[in-house]
């Protein structure tokens, strides 16, 4: 990988950082687990590994952005999340953030 | 399935040990769950170089488990800045100290032993001094990362940080740097100290050790009948006072933090100095430089010999001072000019 290249993806990941938390967050107003919540996302185009997003899911918990419980389905456990109370206020708040900096740099010529 | 039984079993081991289970159990339901459907894709079991195949695509055991880990930081992005600038005038003052310091001792010779035996000591001791120091003010640091991490409310760290500066504390603007000026860098403003410093004990070292300066020459110069006259003590305290000068302007430069510039009226008073020094020794040695050890001996034998030696030092001296006095007249010029174009 040449150096320019390097920049580039630092970037790049740096950039989807932010905005594959709030894909989780706004994807979880549904009930999902980890992995149909992967298929989900990559439905909708954003491709994120799972050693990426399972973490995720955990520190969101944490932070107190999403609620899980175990549950049986199809005879397996399973961890299912969803948005918190908490996480939809601020959900709310993110979007309006990214739609005004969208708006700004689509202004931007 | 045992091979997927050994990759959740690696990855257990990487993980906080009161989270193993729960960590385990989530990811084992999530891998069955894509083995299931893909298998489902396919319509058959999933072979063991597919299975192989998902479970690299997964990620290593360790890097898989690292992202269940909090981020962890020995000194972090909020504190690095202030830890590099600390370290960098922490190491400088040591070294500048420890130069001091053994200076000194040498100089004094209470080191007990040969002289360059001192110095190497000094130079190897050196590094070990400066890892010293930066080790303690790395865990210092961390010290504080862990409690401004852990007790937020106990360590105000945005205060420590310049939080509550105001605008009146900022240091007053740097003189402009005329067009082609030299900037010049932290590590070249040290060494200067430094060297100066190391330079400064050697010139004090050469009266009593001529051999720091002359080397094994030191014998041959013994055993000439000549030796230089007492004007060259007056030659040589104007050329301490010049060196000690600038060594305590480059300190202070240092302390001020006004380092990235070299002063033009320091240059200026430093090279005056120089001239001087060479003028004085022109004006009150009489023409003599060097004199005879034994003069009632030896004059009849080296009388013509000496003659010759002083008329040529005092016509190089002429040369060098004459010299010398156009290039400073030239850089007065010079700086004149660039304060009027700045």
């Amino acid at each position: 990988m040449t150096l320019s290249e390097n920049l580039f993806e630092n970037l790049r990941l740096e950039l989807r950082r932010g905005c594959l938390t709030l894909a989780v967050l706004k994807q979880l107003r549904q009930e999902h687990y980890g992995y149909t919540l992967r298929k989900s996302l990559a439905a909708h185009g954003l491709e994120i590994d799972e050693s990426t997003l399972y973490p995720l899911l955990r520190r969101l918990e944490t932070q107190g952005l999403l609620v899980s419980e175990w549950r049986e389905e199809e005879k397996r456990n399973k961890r299912f999340y969803r948005l918190a109370a908490d996480g939809e206020q601020i959900l709310g708040k993110l979007l309006d953030e990214w739609k005004s900096l969208n708006d700004s740099i689509e202004r931007i010529q | 399935m045992e091979i997927l039984e050994r990759y959740l079993q690696a990855v257990r081991k990487f993980l906080p040990g009161n989270r193993q289970d729960d960590i385990i159990a989530e990811l084992r339901a999530n891998l069955e769950a894509q083995i299931e459907d893909e298998e489902r894709e396919c319509g058959r079991a999933l072979s063991k170089a597919e299975l192989e195949e998902l479970l690299k695509k997964m990620g290593s055991p360790v890097f898989v488990a690292m992202h269940y880990q909090p981020q962890r930081y020995v000194i972090g992005p909020k504190f690095f800045p202030m830890y590099w600038y600390v370290l960098r005038l922490a190491m400088m003052w040591s070294l500048l100290v420890f130069a001091i310091v053994n200076a000194v001792q040498i100089g004094a010779g209470q080191m007990g032993q040969h002289v360059a035996t001192a110095i190497a000591q000094a130079l190897f001791q050196a590094p070990f001094t400066l890892l010293t120091v930066a080790a303690w003010i790395t865990l210092a640091f961390a010290g504080i990362e862990y409690v401004a991490e852990h007790y937020p409310n106990v360590w105000k760290s945005n205060v420590w940080l310049g939080g509550n500066w105001s605008v009146d504390s900022l240091p007053a603007l740097e003189k402009h740097i005329a067009p082609g000026g030299v900037r010049r860098s932290y590590a070249k403003a040290v060494a200067e100290v430094v060297f100066g410093f190391i330079f400064l004990a050697w010139l004090l070292l050469v009266p009593k050790y001529p051999i720091v300066m002359f080397g094994p020459g030191v014998i041959a110069i013994n055993a000439l009948p000549y030796t230089l006259a007492q004007s060259w003590w007056t030659f040589y305290w104007i050329i301490i006072v010049i060196n000690s000068m600038q060594l305590a302007w480059n300190c202070i430069d240092l302390l001020r933090d006004s380092w990235q510039r070299v002063n033009p009226l320091q240059h200026i008073v430093a090279k005056s100095l120089s001239v001087v020094a060479f003028a004085v020794m022109l004006a009150t040695s009489n023409r003599v430089y060097v004199v005879l050890k034994n003069p009632v001996a030896d004059l009849a034998k080296y009388g013509d010999t000496l003659d010759g030696i002083n008329r040529g030092v005092h016509l190089g001296l002429s040369l060098l001072v004459a010299i010398a006095a156009l290039q400073l007249a030239w850089e007065i010029v010079k700086s004149v000019r660039d304060r009027q174009n700045a």
